[in-house]
């Protein structure tokens, strides 16, 4: 799928990769990739800050774009968008090249849909074990990635990382590459789910308790509402 | 004072609230940050500001940057965030350096007022000068609001005098609301878009037979208006041939369709209104003097928009509500930097031309609040400061043929309402387009 990136223009300090902009209808540059389950194939750039709201539309679809990831982006332009066929992803913050590679594995998760037999679901925890509480995305200590059937996880340490959505990035970076399609918090805020949605992964809020519990809890819903759903 | 003391005091305050420190990421963000940004401080405690504010202004011109930068505060910027659920909103902006008991910069603080409020209360501003849809403050159509009603309860023949685009059919409009015959129809017709005879045959009607193709009756303007009010818009540009017909049905109120033999009688009150200026058509023989007298029973006289200035920022507001209103879309505000250039412009197009220009930045404004940048180009041009702007001209000479490169831009290199505007004749427009050498597109 063609993909494209909206740039910040302002310069990060020298260590940092580039950001996606904050706002669709003021970003400057707009960055092209091509991407599926191989990768990603980096094309052009476009400067987009002479362009007006409507050109903006137009390019996007003479570029043959499907996929728009960009920071906020207003209810109005989001629907001019989606009439031209372009999904967008909104409220994606953090450096191009981890949402880049986020959408390639969602990608190659989508190729081996029909093989999966197993779920697995991410859970942010205060503890590096499954009778740990389940917490908030910003608080947690840990991501648990649990598999449904027979409850094995593994678990990585996320306290190191700084606060704000780099976290968030970095473990939907994690969610993603163990396989996770589902996430269990007590909370989660707009740039989790931007990232979240981007990579594909379905977030249920309000759950608490530990991580077990919600877990199976979570299963035997399911597993209700598939039998519910075949019985109708 | 201790953190959760000021935390108290700074939820208590209606304007939002954000701190950050050297790296970008927010300290602390008040209870009306969260509601006007929609992102509580759970999330945004800890993020980068660009993330949550998201404002049109974060990667071009970020104003707490310019402020970390020179130590210099701002005050009142507007400028508009996104939310999360994708509603814009205008807001205005403060900013300043935020410094620690020792007087070390320690990061910056931000202040924002939600300004979507505003919008109900200009509403209410434009009710409170509006008279059956004509939006004025200024005096003389203060005036005309005020005779508008004795004149409509009267049958009297009105003539509404008034520039291209300044409100004449709204007029007419009025009267025939006001009048009583406001339960009868109110039929408009351009006299000045028809060719004599379709004039005439729309007008008066025909019958079957009257010429080639009238295969049968067909009821002019004067009949559909039976009960009602006739509007004749342009009418400084009807043949001498029609205004004797015209004057005919005026004085004895009776008329007759082509190929008819029967008079009927015209039952409508006239209206009447031209751009041009029908006493100087008049004296050099273009306008019948009796029919200038018929219509010219009560006159109404509107000025063009560049004479009632204090009306472009009511009119402005009021074309962009009913735009955001057709278009189911959230309440949009004029930034000053906008109101300030709408208000130095001429508008040779008047009231029709505001609101082409207004409709032209509703298309490019995303929401929240309009900006120099969503106005057309030549507006932008036109209000470029004194130094960027070509150099003055040095002579009598140069300024005029400034003035008609200038004119000539203005009407769309149009040469007859160029000539028109500058007050000379086409030829000599001609003239001296050939003497400066101008290039007119084709």
């Amino acid at each position: 799928m063609r993909v494209a990136v909206t740039v910040f223009s302002t310069s990060p300090p020298r260590s940092e990769p580039e950001h996606v902009s904050p706002l669709f209808e003021s970003a400057q540059r707009l960055l092209l990739a091509d991407v599926d389950s191989e990768g990603v194939q980096l094309l052009q750039e476009e400067a987009i800050g002479n362009l007006d709201l409507p050109h903006r539309i137009v390019l996007l679809a003479r570029l043959g774009v499907n996929v728009l990831a960009c920071g906020a982006i207003n209810g109005f332009t989001r629907n001019a968008l989606l009439e031209r066929g372009i999904r967008v992803y909104p409220w994606v913050s953090g450096a191009v090249q981890d949402v880049l590679h986020i959408l390639a594995t969602r990608c190659a998760m989508d190729a081996r849909k029909g093989q999966v037999v197993v779920e697995r679901i991410a859970v942010p925890s205060t503890g590096a074990h499954l009778r740990c509480q389940l917490a908030p995305l910003v608080q947690c200590s840990h991501l648990l990635v649990v598999e449904s059937l027979g409850l094995s996880f593994t678990a990585t340490e996320v306290e190191g990382l700084a606060c704000g959505q780099w976290t968030i990035l970095r473990l939907t970076r994690i969610v993603v590459e163990e396989g996770a399609r589902l996430l269990l918090t007590a909370s989660c805020g707009p740039n989790a789910h931007g990232i979240l949605g981007l990579a594909g992964v379905r977030v249920l809020e309000g759950v608490s308790g530990v991580v077990e519990d919600a877990v199976r809890e979570y299963t035997r819903g399911a597993s209700r509402a598939a039998t519910t759903r075949r019985t109708e | 004072m201790n953190q959760q003391a000021t935390n108290v005091i700074l939820d208590s305050i209606a304007d939002g609230v954000f701190t950050v420190d050297h790296d970008w990421k927010i300290t602390s963000f008040n209870r009306a940050a969260e509601r006007i940004t929609g992102v509580s401080r759970e999330f945004a405690l800890g993020s980068l500001c660009h993330t949550v504010l998201r404002a049109n202004v974060c990667e071009t011109s970020c104003v707490l940057r310019k402020t970390l930068t020179t130590g210099a505060s701002v005050v009142n910027k507007t400028v508009y965030i996104v939310r999360p659920d994708g509603r814009s909103v205008p807001i205005s902006i403060s900013t300043s350096v935020l410094r620690d008991e020792r007087g070390n910069v320690v990061g910056g603080v931000e202040t924002f007022r939600d300004l979507s409020h505003l919008d109900g209360l200009r509403g209410n501003l434009i009710e409170g000068h509006s008279f059956h849809q004509i939006i004025s403050r200024n005096h003389r159509m203060r005036r005309v609001f005020a005779i508008l009603p004795d004149i409509a309860r009267s049958d009297s023949t009105v003539l509404v005098q008034g520039p291209s685009g300044s409100g004449k059919e709204l007029v007419a409009r009025a009267i025939h609301d006001l009048s009583p015959r406001r339960e009868g129809p109110l039929v408009v017709i351009n006299c000045g878009a028809l060719p004599d005879t379709l004039l005439e045959s729309e007008l008066f009607g025909y019958k079957a037979g009257a010429f080639t193709d009238a295969k049968r009756d067909k009821p002019g303007k004067f009949a559909l208006a039976r009960g009602g009010t006739l509007f004749l818009d342009e009418i400084g540009d009807v043949s001498l041939a029609l205004q004797a017909r015209l004057l005919r049905v005026l004085q004895e109120k009776v008329y007759e369709p082509l190929g008819d033999t029967r008079t009927h009688k015209a039952d409508v009150r006239v209206v009447a209104a031209t751009n041009k200026d029908l006493k100087e058509l008049m004296q050099s023989g273009r306008f019948r003097k009796d029919l200038y007298y018929r219509l010219n029973v009560v006159e109404v006289f509107l000025p063009d928009l560049a004479a009632r200035r204090e009306d472009v920022p009511l009119l402005a507001n009021h074309f962009l509500r009913e735009l955001c209103k057709a278009h189911d879309k959230e309440p949009i505000t004029i930034s000053e930097e906008v109101l300030a250039v709408l208000l130095r412009y001429d508008y040779p197009g008047n009231i029709r031309e505001l609101k082409n220009i207004v409709e032209y930045a509703f298309i490019l404004c995303p929401g929240g609040v309009l900006l120099p940048e969503h106005l057309p180009e030549h507006l932008a041009q036109n209000d470029l400061p004194p130094q960027s702007r070509p150099e003055s001209p040095a002579t009598i000479t140069d300024m005029e043929e400034q003035m008609i490169r200038e004119s000539l831009k203005r009407h769309a290199y149009r040469r007859v309402a160029t000539a028109r505007h500058l007050g000379i004749s086409k030829t000599t427009l001609w003239r001296k387009i050939k003497k400066y050498g101008i290039q007119v597109p084709r």
